[in-house]
């Protein structure tokens, strides 16, 4: 079975070429770092995946400045070793590129934290913190209301998500990237939408020298919704480097990627969103819309907001702005009595204030406050 | 509502709509590119030695550097099977009396004489590999304003050409750059100078005579300090079974406070490759307006770019594409904001119709250097029907945090509450989208001057008509 390919540039007959990835053939894992799972169906899916992953050397990604990669030091494995027949099928059912397919390979073959897990409750919220350097989840969502946070508080990530959000279910993701200083991130999350279910996301991204996002919501049924809200907090150096996907395949979905961010020192954000409607899919709304506050005389706001449109009878739209922070709005405030400091201060904080009471409700404030001292 | 299999077959038959074209060549070079065939083309040009050395430098060049790779499919093109050099059979001309009748014929069917007499200051025609027409009014020439084909600049104007020729565009550029260098024939070269405002637009207009061929002509623009000019560039061709390739190269140098508005309507064959390149470098004040209209070619891959090197400087680019059946245009703008308080905006709206594929493609960079810029950018794109794609994807770079930049891209049909209330109105429901349309793309009208707009809007009644009527 192929996988969900990021870009799909075809039309009837005709294709457009898209620009091939450098890539280097630096150290890499190799067969030595492969630990059996004890779960003989779920190794030879993982031994497929190996030999497909050393096809592929790592990426070099020159809008972040990623020209190797130092690969984890894998010590066993760990994730999906309960997996079962069912659960393999729909593991493939949700195979994707993501940011880059060697990431995505790599999560697979060699996690050493993640869970594959059934979830059919009314409701149920659940935070896990992942406590190693390469992980691989996948949920299947059959029924009710979930809320997973999940936080990455690692100098190193690799990392994907799969989530089946099965007819009706409702699953709302608070997605935390806490990299530590110095450290490279890369996440790729990937979720499968059906009739009438809605997702809401909240993404957040901070630290590390290299942080890379990707997220992406496939609406395969009708009449579903998904809202995805991302935030980041770009500071020290750091080059993160988000994409925000929605392909729509079925009628009446409605998709909206609503993003904003600040940026300072000599740090640097890439936004990319990918809203990809296909042939057949009336009746779709899909929005995209992300603001960048460049605090910073060196700092960078880069962004690629594309539109990918097959059918006409749909409303789709994308904007993207950047500017400094309002020189109006922080004279006003100090009018008020706020000294210049606590003016910008109070700006910058709230453009992460939706987030902030989302996290309220976890009591997880605290760390979206220590996510932003550095950054004020 | 008219049925919407004889709307196809309406724009089929205009598709294969032919004028006459059968002007006998003087000689064309065989197919293929290699160093014997550079040097027949400069030979039968009888160049200097530099631009020799020039062609062949771009030979290498070309030989060396490996394809794009991005952009539309472009495996169809067997440069071993293209024609890069076919000299008409006839001497450049200054009076339309001594254009032979053939090829007076093909540009009539154009109305080309007919607009220089009545509202152009100047008018150059390019059949297949070199310009055969060449002629600019008498005051602008005492004036110092210099309008020639770009083979007569190599000879009269060495050190104007050395100067400026393949700068913005070097051949490292990309591949069909360097291809463009090693096989370039005909162009326009055009120089206004300090102060001259010239009052009436001149043309150069493109025309193709030979299937099989390629066309690679170089356009150079320099306006000095303060001077004004509005240049239009118009293309056409008769449709062949086999390809055609289109590889011009425009460059523009506006100096300071100049401004130049630069049209372009394209209107290619459906068999063309329309991969051409355009960029300008604007100084202190000056002001640079692109707008373009494509409606012809199989494939196109144009993105107009600006530079704004001087403080101050603006650039404008307003385009309209319109993708119909079995063509993909991929088409957009770049803007380099390098100087202060530069400002830029882009216009991009595209129609796609009959299973077209429109494509935006734009770089918009705020350098570190370009303090207190604004830009914005705007994509719009109207599908037609339910058969075609239209797709944007703007890069934005910004590397200064005292610029403010601004995108937004809309994607949609004609809605059916405004169909209805200007139905409502009286209008049948024809007329209501025709006049949708032509609101959609009036921006882009209104830019033109006042016949060159009449002209459009018939160009795009037609293709309303068989489109949607």
């Amino acid at each position: 079975m192929g996988y969900e390919k990021t870009l799909k540039l075809e039309h009837r007959g005709m294709k457009a070429m898209l620009p091939e990835v450098k890539r280097n053939a630096g150290a890499d894992l190799d067969v030595r770092d492969f630990f059996p799972s004890g779960n003989d169906v779920l190794d030879r899916w993982r031994l497929r995946r190996f030999r497909e992953y050393q096809s592929y050397g790592f990426p070099v990604w020159r809008r972040v400045g990623l020209t190797s990669f130092e690969p984890p030091r894998v010590e066993g494995y760990r994730g999906l070793e309960n997996i079962d027949e069912e659960g393999l099928a729909l593991l493939e059912e949700l195979d994707f590129e993501g940011s880059d397919r060697k990431f995505v390979l790599m999560a697979d073959v060699f996690s050493m934290a993640g869970e594959y897990v059934v979830v059919s409750s009314p409701q149920e919220k659940v935070v896990v913190e992942v406590d190693q350097d390469v992980a691989n989840s996948l949920l299947d969502l059959r029924g009710g209301d979930l809320t997973l946070v999940r936080i990455v508080r690692r100098e190193r990530f690799v990392g994907n998500l799969r989530v089946k959000v099965r007819e009706k279910a409702r699953f709302k993701l608070v997605n935390l990237h806490l990299v530590g200083k110095g450290g490279t991130s890369i996440d790729n999350v990937f979720l499968d939408v059906e009739t009438g279910a809605s997702v809401e996301v909240y993404d957040f991204y901070s630290g590390g020298r290299v942080n890379v996002g990707f997220l992406a919501v496939r609406f395969s049924g009708e009449d579903a919704t998904a809202k995805v809200r991302p935030y980041y907090a770009v500071s020290s150096g750091s080059a993160t480097d988000v994409l925000y996907q929605m392909r729509f395949y079925g009628r009446r979905n409605e998709g909206t990627v609503d993003s904003k961010g600040v940026v300072t020192g000599e740090s640097k954000v890439v936004f990319r969103g990918v809203l990809d409607i296909l042939p057949g899919a009336k009746d779709t709304v899909a929005h995209q819309r992300n603001h960048t506050f460049l605090i910073s005389g060196s700092a960078k706001a880069e962004a690629i907001p594309s539109l990918f449109v097959g059918e006409n009878d749909v409303v789709a739209s994308h904007a993207h702005s950047s500017s400094p922070l309002d020189e109006t709005a922080v004279f006003y405030l100090m009018t008020r009595g706020c000294s210049e400091t606590e003016a910008r201060e109070l700006l910058i904080k709230g453009t992460f204030e939706d987030l902030r009471e989302e996290l309220r409700n976890f009591e997880l404030e605290a760390v979206l406050d220590h996510a932003l001292e550095g950054l004020v | 509502m008219r049925d919407y299999e004889r709307v196809l077959r309406e724009l089929k038959k205009m598709e294969e709509w032919e004028f006459e074209a059968k002007a006998r060549p003087a000689f064309e070079l065989p197919p293929g590119l290699d160093r014997k065939l550079v040097l027949e083309i400069s030979k039968a040009k009888d160049e200097p030695s530099w631009m020799v050395e020039h062609r062949l430098k771009c030979l290498r060049i070309f030989e060396e550097m490996p394809e794009p790779s991005w952009g539309v499919d472009r495996s169809e093109i067997d440069l071993s099977r293209i024609v890069a050099y076919v000299k008409p059979g006839v001497a450049r001309a200054s009076s339309w009396d001594e254009v032979p009748e053939e090829i007076k014929r093909a540009f009539e069917r154009l109305g080309i004489p007919e607009a220089e007499r009545k509202y152009l200051a100047g008018l150059g025609a390019q059949y297949d590999s070199e310009m055969v027409y060449k002629n600019i009014k008498e005051e602008l020439k005492r004036l110092g304003v210099v309008f020639l084909d770009m083979d007569s600049a190599v000879k009269e104007h060495p050190e104007l050409v050395k100067e400026y020729f393949m700068k913005l565009i070097p051949p490292t550029d990309n591949k069909y750059a360097a291809l463009h260098g090693a096989v370039w024939s005909g162009g326009t070269f055009l120089y206004v100078p300090k102060g001259v405002k010239v009052p009436m637009p001149l043309q150069s207009y493109f025309l193709f005579g030979n299937p099989g061929a390629g066309q690679f002509e170089h356009t150079i623009i320099v306006l000095d300090e303060e001077s004004e000019v509005t240049y239009i560039e118009g293309c056409t061709a008769p449709k062949y079974d086999v390809i055609n390739l289109h590889v011009g190269a425009v460059e523009v140098y506006v100096k300071k406070g100049a401004r130049l508005k630069y049209l372009t309507i394209q209107n290619w064959s459906k068999n063309m490759y329309n991969l051409e390149m355009k960029r300008a470098i604007a100084e202190e004040d000056a002001v640079v307006t692109w707008v373009s209209a494509s409606f012809g070619s199989y494939k196109t891959m144009v993105y107009p770019a600006t530079i704004l090197k001087g403080d101050n400087s603006v650039s404008e680019n307003l385009s309209l594409s319109f993708a119909g059946p079995g063509q993909h245009l991929d088409t957009g703008s770049k803007v380099i904001h390098l100087g202060r308080n530069t400002r830029s905006t882009v216009d991009a709206k595209s129609i796609s119709i009959g299973g077209g594929w429109s494509f935006y493609r734009g770089l918009l960079k705020i350098a570190k250097t370009a303090k207190g810029s604004k830009a914005s950018v705007s994509c719009t794109g109207l599908m037609v029907d339910n058969e075609s794609r239209s797709d944007t994807v703007p890069v934005i770079e910004v590397h200064n945090a005292d610029s403010d930049v601004g995108h937004e891209a809309r994607i949609g049909r004609i809605g059916d509450d405004q169909i209805f209330y200007l139905m409502s109105r009286g209008l049948d429901e024809f007329e209501a989208k025709s006049l949708i349309i032509k609101g959609f793309i009036q921006p882009i009208v209104q830019e033109l001057p006042f016949e060159y707009a009449v002209e459009l809007n018939r160009l795009i009644d037609l293709e309303i008509e068989s489109s949607i009527g």
